[in-house]
């Protein structure tokens, strides 16, 4: 093959490949938006001022709330603190709420009982993710994990 | 779903009391959580009552969940789990927090 030919190959592949990524645009552009619009809000890790304050030691927090515009049934939130590490991340503690009742829409729910005891004040950065599952319309559902904004350094070693 | 915004959104007056009954929960029961920590290094897994629930505690390779029926053991749904450690020594130092933890999480109310 001459390096004319190469070239041609080239701008060949090249085209195909935009014309493919470029499909799902079009597609995109007629998908109907989602029928139900939930939130979840998931804080970023921080360490807990209540124990510090109450008891001298320190705990890295992580907090979530879940809003749906619809009312729900049997919704477990979940919250995962992870803490980076050098070859992988570590999941540190997991903390699921479960509410079997119906909940009203647009009303907030929290998970705020996802904590852990720092064992030492050796510096880790931590972040969270937030995920859930609910019963909608009879029918079960669930989100995508949402991470939080910022990986925060802290002062606790887990 | 989607992210809302980002900051932190701590409740100072629930904390306060959630933490004051797991300080008082860790003192006061330290002796029974201790008795718990043997029997679970051992057994590996052990349900106990706590209130109207039952707790099923079961450890791992690298730490211990802890699953709540609502039905008097017939079914157990995941409620927490935490990294003690991989060794049976870091397991037997830091389950008893985990243990004044899930009792504090019950007793707290599990919706709250």
């Amino acid at each position: 093959m001459s390096i004319s030919n190469y070239k041609i190959a080239s701008i060949s592949l090249a085209i195909t490949l935009i014309s493919t990524t470029s499909a799902p645009t079009t597609i995109a552009s007629k998908v109907t938006p989602p029928l139900t619009k939930c939130f979840i809000r998931v804080d970023n890790p921080h360490l807990s001022d209540s124990i510090k304050r109450q008891k001298g030691f320190e705990a890295v927090k992580v907090n979530a709330t879940s809003k749906c515009d619809k009312q729900i049934r049997n919704l477990s939130l979940t919250v995962v603190i992870y803490k980076k590490g050098f070859l992988r991340n570590h999941e540190v503690v997991i903390g699921t709420l479960k509410i079997s009742e119906l909940i009203p829409a647009f009303q907030k729910i929290e998970n705020k009982s996802t904590w852990e005891r720092c064992k030492s004040r050796r510096p880790s950065q931590y972040f969270g993710v937030a995920y859930a599952e609910a019963i909608i319309n009879g029918k079960r559902m669930q989100t995508l994990r949402v991470r939080t904004d910022k990986v925060i350094a802290l002062p606790c070693g887990t | 779903m989607t992210q809302e915004n980002l900051e932190n959104f701590d409740d100072v007056e629930r904390d306060n009391a959630y933490f004051d009954l797991f300080f008082e929960l860790e003192k006061k029961n330290a002796a029974q959580y201790e008795e718990l920590t043997k029997r679970l290094i051992k057994e590996k897994s052990l349900v106990i009552q706590i209130e109207n629930f039952w707790v099923k505690y079961s450890l791992d390779r690298y730490g211990c969940s802890a699953a709540i029926s609502h039905d008097a053991g017939e079914s157990f749904s995941e409620h927490s789990w935490s990294r003690l450690g991989w060794s049976k020594k870091k397991k037997g130092k830091y389950l008893p927090t985990f243990l004044a933890k899930t009792e504090t999480d019950v007793k707290f109310g599990l919706e709250n």
